[in-house]
């Protein structure tokens, strides 16, 4: 038989079981088009999710990797150290005894060779880490981290292009006041502190923003790459409550305006921050004692203080004072108060907290920097240009340095996975010279496992979805073809082969099942696209808000159209009905044609 | 042409005792004869046409039609034997209500896969011999008791059979529409010299054919 004769027949099948036919097709298109809008939204889900490879450090497969040295070692090294520092005493004919151990300068030294200490072992266990990693792994590069321990630890040393020395005026706030201080409104980073950090330009190159560079010479500003968040502070508004949108077209401003802006900071080492501490305190003093006779200490902005003057008011030890000589003296103890100029050229996308998005603070997670959430970053090649701060990059006296986080780039994300199922996890990480790894910067990554996650309820809608409308399809087909014993035993009267009846109806079970799934997929596509066009908007503006795209916007398209997944699911379909089909035809064109006609 | 000899047919019901519909049955039918097959409900006229139709298998004997040993033929050659050596036409007229009267008829042509521009000849070649080629495009629903089983008559004529088996075919019809039918199919049995088999109840139809069988308890009386 024809297939254009089968097609006349199986047409008036249609036909003549109208209503049932109507009602299988609504109910297997519904349901055929739940399962085709998932697999729209799944499939731009995901390649909405691959946009975001074009932002931040999408481009690497990167692992952090932070020692536990110092949670492990501080307290072994420690003894030893002090067990050096007791016997240069007692060279010096100066008895040990519990308190002078618990004099500042003893605690301030050992804290400091303690912290050398641990960084060279640091150094020791890093190169070998490393070298085994590379032999393990295919790494594209190694990058290191490293926190500026003078210009981070304290948080009175604050960036601004408002008050050429904030410090000045928060710290007489604070003197004043108390803590309270801190969130004065007339600082806009009060709460801020930013911690400035060098890390290997190819680590952070990505971050640049068009026009800006990375490179740097003499008498230019440096090159400083600032967290999003410092935006807001520097202009002084507060976003956090904005909706999301809103909160890309706010950022994308302040992005523009901000770019390439000079910013002045008062660099201030330790010794020269005890010293203005001390003349403040001194001055208030005499405020409060209504005692004018020594004067007090002029503290301008961002200048050295006159090393005479407080020599004068006792603030700086006088030659007679000798004998207060320090057990061990701060080999940095030299004050240095002068500006330093920073360029915004880039900003670090980090670690949402903040957040009251759950997508966003999960995908901000990505950029999580460890010790400082909020990093402020310098190449490392042009901090070693300046002299000044490499003066400072020594372990001080108010705590242990922190060790280089090491920053492997793998060439794959499968090797990066293995590597970090080599880590440590849990307490393990505590315990031995263990190393944290963790992967880094590929907001991709992080989509991974929701991109997996909305895979796998699709997979399982699939297999619920699919399975009814194939049992409908199929028990459907399966009844119709069972009523039709009286019609087929006619046209086997008339000449029907087996394989002509078979032809006849699966073409019957494929035109109702085409029916299904083109109404399914009309279904589907509208929903999709209404879907698509209701949250777009804000899928992308939180995209955008969580990987930093604010001048160049992502734009997310929940609709997506994956043609093998389609396709999957309407041979699905298809084979549903013809399953259907296929046994019934089978059954009814075997019988004996007499009992049929008879039994109709 | 028809040859049956010592024909059988037993049903067998779960839970009853097997029915004989037809016993030693011994008949023969010549080509071009308009035979009518009486007998009570029940008798084993029906069952005797199916047999010859190849629509049912007797339990016991041998049918052979045309030189063909129709209780021997199975799948594709049994289709053959129905779609090309036999016409049937049914009491009930078995036409498929949303097909079209042309597209009823031309059913038995679909199976035997003829082209296309042939089949419409015919169509039209067999509506024009029952009067009904003005009805080709309509819907059955559309037509008197009388056109419909013209237009079976039609369909049972299509493929040129040598044997028309008609199942009471004016059981349904009024005396006009039942006079009208049989001089049709006397009709074609004269312009063709198709051999013609039609069981019936009524004596007025039994009377026209050339020879009348009566059956009763599933022999020839």
């Amino acid at each position: 038989m024809k297939l254009l004769d089968a097609y006349v027949l199986a047409r008036t099948k249609r036909r003549m079981r109208r209503i049932r036919m109507a009602v299988t097709t609504l109910v297997c298109a519904v349901l055929f088009a739940l399962l085709l809008l998932g697999s729209f939204m799944a499939a731009g889900i995901e390649k909405s999710s691959q946009l975001v490879k074009n932002y931040g450090y999408n481009q690497h497969y990167l692992v952090t990797a932070r020692s536990n040295l110092e949670n492990n070692d501080l307290g072994k090294t420690q003894d030893t150290i002090k067990n050096q520092m007791d016997a240069e005493l007692r060279l010096r004919k100066i008895t040990v005894t519990d308190a002078v151990r618990s004099d500042a300068s003893y605690q301030s030294e050992l804290n400091r060779r303690s912290a050398l200490a641990l960084n060279q072992k640091y150094q020791t266990l890093a190169a070998q880490f490393q070298a085994r990693t590379l032999r393990t792994y295919k790494v594209a590069h190694v990058y290191t981290f490293n926190e500026v321990e003078a210009m981070a630890t304290n948080s009175d040393n604050r960036v601004t292009t408002k008050n050429p020395d904030p410090f000045l005026a928060l710290q007489t706030q604070q003197v004043n006041s108390g803590s309270s201080a801190m969130n004065s409104s007339r600082d806009p980073f009060a709460s801020w502190n930013p911690l400035i950090m060098r890390a290997d330009s190819g680590l952070v190159r990505s971050l640049v923003q068009p026009g800006q560079t990375l490179d740097w010479r003499p008498g230019q500003p440096y090159p400083l790459l600032v967290p999003y968040s410092f935006l807001p502070q520097l202009a002084g508004k507060n976003l956090t409550d904005l909706p999301t949108k809103q909160r890309v077209t706010m950022y994308r401003q302040l992005v523009q305006h901000y770019t390439g802006t000079t910013l002045t900071y008062c660099y201030r080492n330790d010794a020269a921050q005890a010293q203005l501490t001390a003349a403040l305190q001194y001055n208030k003093t005499l405020q409060v004692a209504k005692d004018a006779a020594t004067g007090p200490v002029a503290t301008a902005a961002c200048a050295p203080l006159d090393q005479t003057a407080l020599k004068r008011v006792g603030i700086i030890p006088s030659v007679q004072d000798l004998a207060a000589r320090p057990l061990f003296v701060d080999p940095l103890s030299a004050p240095v108060t002068q500006y330093v100029q920073f360029k915004i050229v880039g900003y670090v996308p980090t670690q949402d907290i903040t957040s009251k998005d759950l997508l966003t603070a999960q995908i901000t997670g990505a950029n999580n920097w460890g010790p400082a959430s909020q990093p402020a970053i310098m190449p490392q090649d042009v901090y070693q240009k300046i002299p000044l701060f490499e003066n400072d990059n020594v372990p001080r006296s108010n705590g242990a340095i922190t060790p280089a986080t090491l920053f492997f780039d793998f060439a794959s994300r499968t090797d990066q996975k293995r590597f970090i199922a080599s880590g440590c996890t849990g307490m393990a990480c505590m315990q031995g010279s263990a190393w944290t790894l963790a992967s880094f910067g590929n907001v991709g990554v992080n989509f991974e496992s929701y991109v997996y996650h909305i895979k796998l309820i699709l997979l399982w809608a699939a297999v619920v979805f699919g399975g009814i409308a194939a049992l409908l399809l199929m028990t459907t087909v399966g009844k119709i073809i069972a009523d039709s014993r009286q019609e087929i035993a006619i046209f086997q009267a008339l000449g029907a082969r087996q394989r002509d009846m078979a032809q006849v109806y699966l073409l019957y079970a494929l035109l109702l099942a085409t029916n299904a799934l083109l109404a399914a997929l009309a279904l589907a596509v509208l929903a999709g696209l209404y879907i698509a066009h209701l949250g777009n908007n804000s899928v992308s503006a939180e995209l955008t808000y969580a990987v930093g795209g604010f001048t160049s916007p992502l734009h997310a398209n929940l609709f997506g159209v994956e043609p093998m997944w389609v396709l999957l699911i309407v041979v699905a379909g298809l084979v549903a009905a013809l399953l259907g089909a296929g046994l019934p035809i089978l059954m009814n064109s075997r019988r004996n044609v007499v009992r049929s006609m008879r039994e109709s | 042409m028809i040859s049956l000899r010592d024909i059988g047919r037993t049903y067998s019901t779960k839970g009853h005792a097997d029915v004989a519909a037809l016993q030693h049955l011994d008949l023969s039918i010549y080509d071009g004869e308009l035979v009518a097959i009486t007998g009570p409900s029940g008798s084993g006229k029906s069952t005797l046409l199916q047999l010859i139709g190849g629509l049912d298998r007797p339990t016991t004997g041998s049918v052979v039609v045309d030189g063909q040993e129709v209780h021997k033929l199975h799948g594709a050659q049994l289709a053959a034997y129905r779609n090309k050596t036999v016409g049937f036409i049914f009491q009930f007229f078995y036409l498929q209500p949303f097909l079209t009267v042309a597209a009823n008829v031309e059913i038995p042509l679909m199976f035997a896969q003829y082209p296309r521009h042939r089949r419409q000849q015919l169509v039209s070649e067999a509506l024009q011999s029952v009067g009904l080629a003005d009805k080709a495009d309509a819907l059955p629903q559309q037509l008197s008791g009388g056109q419909i089983q013209r237009v079976a008559i039609a369909r049972a004529l299509i493929n040129q059979p040598k044997l028309i088996l008609a199942d009471e075919p004016t059981g349904n019809l009024d005396s006009k529409n039942s006079d009208s039918i049989m001089n049709l199919l006397t009709s074609i049995r004269e312009t063709r010299g198709t051999t013609i088999v039609v069981i019936t109840h009524d004596s007025g139809v039994a009377a026209r054919a050339d020879r009348s069988i009566a059956i009763a308890d599933g022999r020839i009386a």
